[in-house]
């Protein structure tokens, strides 16, 4: 058999045209060269698909599944075995129950994505509904975990929820459109630590700002603003021991009072002060990231909208935001510098539950708790009820200042004048 | 669509033995996982109905070792050796997609020395794991001869790259804008003495295998892949353009010193095992035609390296990228997070598509042709599961 009977006669598409296929779908296009990329909602996904079928697109290259840490994302990528053209298809899934997604298969058009179907659904957790045999490819039927997700380490065990990192937020783009189409019911996976009350209200803007984004007609001020808060707060909590904005931090939040209720939001106000260097230690992707600094532009309105988009968190019936209401009050102790989840637990165990009852201990009380639970002991627990005091006040600039001058809860005395130590802060 | 294609699957759970309603005389037979003919640890559960098989389920993922995620917690110059545990038959052609991907991520320019020795590797690795085809499919067929000749000759390969990587198997020795280290001073006189003796030994090998009665005999219109059925179950290399497809990437999206190279795409039109042998066999041919013209041509001296940017692609872009290997399109998706480890890295591994195929081969031959037609296809193992 030759060629000719191979191709269906399709006719030599311009990119332009391939561009045009989605046109009243909600997809994004990127043409470039000869290679087309399309972001698709994943209610359009499927209707996509088959119409970039429908215009000769018959060689699948590759499927994949990949946690991206704010949803699932599936990619496809196809040519055209006549004329050699490319074409990316991108679909962003949120979570579901579970940290799984569900997406309508594709394999019936082209049967070589049936495996990757497969093992994107073995491996990262993407089901693919309609698929003929779905079972795992790979690892056994009896596996229970999708070992490729990002919340498990390499060998296998989760990694737990105060060791990960803030999840990225994606970026909402120019036109306001979100690659994945969580219109609807945003659903927050990472429960961030919450220092202070501040906290858990940024994380609530943050879904309030996620379904504002997905509507366009939003105002993009009001859009832009929370996300540097949401983005920031967990970071600026966890980071204690070495914060090159620490010095920053001070001044921004005496400069804009207004901001001082969300005291850990402060860090990401520091392009506000101007030529802040941004911090080295930052490296993770943070598709916010650029929201940031246009945030910091509009940082009156910041200010002003938070009222705003604090309002609907009464009516928001997202669990982060009901826990700290509902639940009786457990503040989070591994905040407080020497204290690891460990022993966090022990306290609570012991019945201590929140920073101004930890405050009252005393080093005896303490070391007591401890050595029931079995954790072993360590210089420096007699900081802890004074961290916690601090804590108790919100004062989250004395507390950083104090907890940076700790070492694993111990005052760091500098030990010699001769060994020069690096400060970071210059 | 495979599973759909045969009516016994829609009634059965491929995993479980049981028997299929009123096909009484059905019977189910486990080949592999350990069995020399699967070339590793491939098993497949064939139902035969007398002499015919009515379907055919490859169970893979034995040798799973998911790199993948190994990957994601090394740096990208780390993830290399990983590449070549993938295809353990022709090691240094798995380097060369990752390679890729990070040089036009980071568009590092590729020396033309460089490129032109990767060439020539590349299409020695091509030889080297076609001979292990050539050999252990005549095994498969019942000849013992031509598996000598092959491991003879692919030793002498194998030797060559030692001396120029320092392993014969896993060589590590492509890297993100070149290749590690100088070839072996005497790398290009002693490709050419084994170009010279092995281009000498070709005719008789042809004659010995795809020339020979029985070998047609055996694979003549045996395990037909149709061109269309190939297309969409996104079979890639030799077993393609044995359906009479002309894919070739090393045409199609060329890199390194392809462009300058004058070669023939490979393409036969009988859609069998046969026609899949003999566009392998031609490939043999073909790669010595390239590796003469490169080592005719390449710079004798200059840099081997550029001066690499540090290897951190912009965080958010992604890339796939995919070469030609021996077996077909192995590709690597990559998405970067701005650090210097990949965020996810995916490989396409072309043996694992081409086994998605397998049953529209299998499905309705006979069963003594089972073997002919998973040898010809040329998978191995360490590539489909990773």
């Amino acid at each position: 058999m030759t060629m000719a009977t191979v191709s269906s006669g399709i006719a030599h598409l311009e990119p332009e045209s391939v561009a045009r296929i989605g046109q009243d779908l909600q997809a994004r296009v990127k043409t470039e060269l000869d290679e087309v990329e399309f972001d698709v909602a994943p209610k359009d996904y499927r209707a996509l698909c088959e119409r970039v079928f429908a215009a000769g697109f018959d060689y699948p290259r590759c499927l994949s599944g990949s946690d991206m840490e704010y949803g699932l994302r599936v990619t496809l990528h196809l040519q055209q075995m006549q004329s050699g053209r490319k074409i990316t298809i991108r679909t962003d899934l949120p979570y579901e129950e579970g940290h799984i997604a569900h997406i309508p298969t594709v394999c019936d058009l082209w049967g070589g994505v049936e495996w990757h179907e497969r093992e994107a659904f073995d491996l990262v957790g993407i089901y693919f509904t309609g698929h003929p045999d779905h079972r795992r490819i790979l690892l056994e039927d009896e596996w229970t975990i999708h070992p490729l997700q990002r919340k498990y380490s390499t060998r296998g065990y989760e990694i737990p929820t105060w060791a990960s990192k803030p999840f990225p937020s994606p970026s909402p783009s120019e036109d306001g459109f979100m690659p994945f189409g969580v219109a609807s019911t945003p659903i927050p996976i990472r429960v961030p630590v919450a220092p202070v009350a501040a906290a858990p209200a940024a994380e609530a803007a943050k879904v309030v700002e996620v379904a504002q984004v997905a509507a366009p007609a939003a105002p993009p001020a009001a859009v832009a603003a929370p996300v540097a808060p949401a983005a920031e707060a967990p970071k600026s909590s966890k980071v204690k021991r070495w914060n090159p904005g620490g010095a920053a931090t001070e001044p921004s939040s005496e400069a804009a009072p207004v901001q001082a209720v969300a005291a850990p939001v402060a860090p990401a106000a520091t392009p506000a002060e101007g030529d802040a260097p941004k911090s080295p230690k930052i490296k993770r992707w943070n598709p916010g990231g650029a929201a940031a600094e246009s945030a910091a532009e509009v940082a009156p309105q910041a200010a002003v909208s938070s009222p705003v988009v604090e309002a609907p968190v009464a009516e928001t019936p997202a669990p982060v935001a009901a826990a700290p209401v509902t639940e009786t009050k457990r503040d989070d102790y591994n905040i407080i510098e020497g204290i690891g989840p460990r022993r966090s637990e022990a306290l609570y165990t012991a019945g201590h539950t929140t920073f101004a009852q930890l405050a009252k201990l005393d080093k005896a009380t303490l070391e007591g708790i401890m050595t029931a639970a079995g954790v072993a002991l360590e210089p420096g627990i007699e900081s802890w009820p004074e961290q916690a005091a601090l804590l108790e006040k919100g004062d989250m600039a004395a507390f950083e200042a104090y907890t940076v001058a700790l070492k694993g809860g111990k005052l760091d005395k500098p030990k010699s004048s001769k060994i020069k130590r690096w400060d970071p802060k210059g | 669509m495979a599973a759909t294609a045969n009516p016994a699957n829609a009634v059965l759970n491929p995993t479980s033995l049981e028997r299929v309603e009123g096909r009484s005389d059905e019977m189910l037979i486990n080949l592999g996982p350990q069995h020399p003919a699967t070339h590793g640890v491939l098993k497949i559960v064939l139902g035969v109905d007398g002499e015919r098989i009515t379907r055919a389920t490859p169970h893979i993922g034995f040798l799973h070792r998911n790199h993948e995620k190994l990957e994601e917690v090394r740096t990208y110059q780390m993830c290399i050796p990983y590449t070549d545990r993938m295809d353990y038959v022709s090691g240094m052609q798995n380097e060369l997609p990752l390679c890729l991907a990070i040089e036009e991520m980071l568009g590092i320019d590729v020396p033309e020395r460089s490129k032109y020795i990767r060439t020539i590797l590349f299409e020695l690795s091509r030889v080297a794991s076609h001979l292990v085809w050539l050999g252990t499919y005549m095994l498969d067929l019942g000849a013992i001869t031509p598996f000598l000749y092959a491991f003879r000759d692919r030793e002498l390969i194998l030797d060559i790259i030692e001396r120029t990587a320092g392993a014969r198997l896993l060589p590590n020795y492509f890297t993100f804008g070149g290749i590690r280290r100088d070839h072996h001073p005497r790398m290009m006189d002693d490709i050419l003495e084994f170009l010279d003796f092995f281009e000498h030994k070709l005719p008789e090998y042809e004659a010995l295998t795809i020339d020979a009665p029985v070998f047609q005999a055996r694979t003549v219109g045996v395990g037909v892949l149709d061109p269309q059925m190939a297309i969409n179950h996104g079979v890639s290399g030799p077993n393609l353009r044995g359906s009479g497809i002309p894919r070739d990437l090393r045409k199609d999206d060329p890199y390194d010193a392809y462009p300058y190279l004058d070669f023939e795409v490979c393409v036969e039109l009988g859609c069998d095992a046969y026609s899949r042998s003999r566009a392998r066999f031609r490939e043999f041919y073909e790669s010595i035609k390239i590796m003469r013209q490169a080592i005719a041509q390449y710079p004798k001296t200059g840099p081997i390296l550029p001066k690499l940017p540090r290897l951190k692609p912009a965080a958010g872009t992604e890339r796939y990228r995919a070469a030609e290997i021996s077996r077909g399109e192995l590709g690597v998706y990559l998405i970067a997070d701005g650090t210097e480890k990949p965020f996810r890295s995916k490989h396409r591994s072309p043996s694992f598509c081409t086994l998605q195929a397998m049953e529209d081969m299998l499905v309705g031959s006979k069963f003594s042709d089972a073997i002919a037609v998973i040898g010809s296809i040329d998978i191995v193992l360490g590539e489909v599961d990773r």
